[in-house]
């Protein structure tokens, strides 16, 4: 259990680090890793749907989760690694266009990467179980070595989310950087799906069509990137954490504790993917909310509100339904059986109606109570009272609270 | 290894029943009717794999709630001379630092703790078994936090 919180928290770690191209090419506060990860395994699941012959959607999913794990400690070596000038305005003049090598060249260089990433990847999972590490591992070498039907699919859907990123930033106006990733692009994309998709991206940026559909739904999603959790935001915390890096981290946790267990994996992962894109209409409702306005905010927020059974059914039926209409707005546009599908996955979570609901709902706790004490660890007068209490009336199953334990006795000493 | 038991409430069970029939109709229907056919020109249809898939939805679950009812230990009131203490299916008050709470204790299936329904398995409802109003519990270290037991009853007595 340690090691597997240890791998957890070194994970966590890609949340605060920003991608390193768009932070050379001058944008404020750029996407982290965890941002771009979190839209990477979602767009890449309902894309593959599409896909003829079928491919594993689970597999999709894992491996899009995995695909960056190696930056936590190799950190994000983009093309252009060791090629930029010192210059900053050559350096923004490289970074516009896609590099272009020798084949020799491009060969010597991605063997040296590779061999950075695998060794990074390897100490990240190395005290991880056997069966585990070979998974995570094997994921990273399909997507890393094309190997699979899978790992191509994810490839490419990983440098089209980039461009969309890039698109989003920079908008389709000419002389900018966006070029270089259309050129990349361009030479990678041959999956007919995510040929289609590309040619919806340029017709909304360029041609101004009506965007609607996986794009639409997917620039929606984009927005969970800059939203703070109101937990967080509440408490006053610097630069919290968003939506879509709590998003990345509970699908990588849930896929994580769920080994061993009897359940569903590609519905216990879409499920951690979708279970917070209501917020991108909802807002993040927290229990404090009708406090808040009161003016007793320090005082409150330092325990877990107590309510009696008929408020709490109240108040959990006002959210339920909240979240539900911003899901019927979100995905308006989707194809009919996604649509439903996101909408019963969202709440089997919410009610936890189904073994997969009733463990990503328990999941969702624990990670957020692991954000929690990390914030705590930091500034010590982080109430983190009123979440230690309310662990203990949610968690239940064996192997979370195993690790909830560990948890405490991590980040909490006895004196509190 | 003996199977899981899977405590739940007349209610809690009377879900259940219906949506294991729902289910069941629900699979009878779509296989009665015309099954679309698994190739459409060249390509596997689409409607054959969504009805595929639904087919495999329905059966999963439907697999899982016979499992619940093969499994199923009805939580019952207790006798009149143990209706003071907590057990399954008691609805107790309590006083946590200054602010009153409420809680159902039920069993995994049913938990809901956004609802006040909380599993016997969670450290709090785990806790409050066996103790009797005017009780004070505390759940685990390193935190002391104080659940004063206040009143204690259970449905349909």
């Amino acid at each position: 259990m340690k090691e597997l919180l240890n791998f957890f928290i070194e994970v966590g770690k890609l949340k605060k680090m920003p991608r390193t191209g768009f932070v050379w090419l001058g944008i404020k506060n750029p996407e982290t890793i965890a941002q771009h990860t979190f839209r990477v395994a979602t767009m890449n699941w309902i894309l593959a749907r599409k896909v003829k012959p079928r491919v594993s959607l689970d597999k999709v999913i894992k491996i899009s989760l995995v695909h960056d794990l190696c930056e936590v400690y190799a950190g994000d070596m983009t093309p252009y690694w060791g090629l930029l000038p010192k210059d900053k305005k050559k350096r923004r003049e490289m970074l516009k266009r896609w590099i272009r090598l020798p084949q020799n060249v491009k060969i010597k260089r991605d063997r040296e990467k590779f061999k950075k990433e695998k060794e990074s990847l390897f100490k990240l999972i190395k005290n991880l179980k056997p069966k585990l590490k070979k998974e995570i591992m094997n994921c990273w070498l399909e997507y890393e070595r094309l190997s699979s039907k899978e790992g191509r699919f994810v490839k490419q859907g990983d440098k089209i989310e980039t461009l969309l990123q890039a698109l989003e930033y920079w908008g389709s106006k000419a002389n900018t950087p966006v070029i270089g990733w259309w050129e990349e692009v361009g030479d990678l994309i041959d999956n007919p799906i995510l040929i289609e998709f590309l040619k919806k991206i340029e017709n909304f940026f360029y041609k101004k069509e009506k965007v609607n559909g996986e794009l639409k739904f997917l620039l929606e999603l984009g927005k969970l990137k800059i939203m703070p959790r109101t937990s967080w935001a509440i408490r006053n915390v610097k630069n919290p954490e968003t939506i879509a890096e709590h998003s990345f981290l509970l699908a990588m946790a849930s896929w994580i504790f769920s080994q061993g267990k009897r359940l569903d994996l590609e519905k216990v992962l879409k499920m951690s993917l979708v279970y917070e894109i209501c917020e991108v209409y909802a807002e993040d409702a927290t229990p404090y909310d009708k406090f808040l306005r009161s003016g007793k905010k320090k005082e409150t927020l330092k325990r877990w509100p107590r309510f009696l059974m008929k408020e709490k059914e109240r108040r959990f039926l006002g959210d339920y339904k909240k979240g539900k209409r911003a899901l019927e707005k979100i995905t308006l546009e989707l194809p009919v059986s996604l649509k439903k599908e996101i909408i019963n996955l969202w709440s089997e979570c919410k009610k936890r109606k189904t073994p997969e609901g009733r463990f990503v709902n328990q999941v969702y706790w624990l990670v957020t109570y692991l954000q929690a004490l990390q914030y705590f660890e930091k500034d010590k007068k982080f109430p983190i009272l009123a979440w230690y209490e309310q662990m203990r009336e949610f968690i239940e199953d064996p192997i979370l609270l195993e690790l909830m334990w560990g948890m405490e006795k991590k980040f909490l000493s006895k004196r509190i | 290894m003996a199977e899981k038991k899977f405590y739940l409430t007349e209610q809690g069970l009377e879900k259940i029943k219906k949506e294991y029939q729902d289910h069941k109709s629900l699979k009878l229907t779509k296989t009665k009717g015309e099954i679309p056919k698994i190739w459409h020109s060249e390509d596997i249809n689409p409607e054959y794999l969504s009805f595929r898939e639904d087919l495999s939805f329905l059966e999963t679950r439907i697999a899982e709630l016979e499992n619940i009812l093969k499994n199923v230990e009805l939580i019952k009131p207790p006798q009149k001379e143990k209706r003071g203490i907590v057990n399954l299916g008691a609805k107790v008050l309590v006083g946590v630092d200054g602010q009153t709470d409420e809680f159902e204790i039920v069993g995994s299936l049913e938990a809901n703790p956004s609802l006040g329904k909380i599993s016997n398995e969670s450290p709090v409802g785990n806790a409050l078994l066996g103790h009797r109003a005017g009780e004070e519990v505390v759940v685990s270290s390193p935190i002391k936090t104080v659940y004063k037991i206040k009143k204690i009853r259970y449905q349909n007595i």
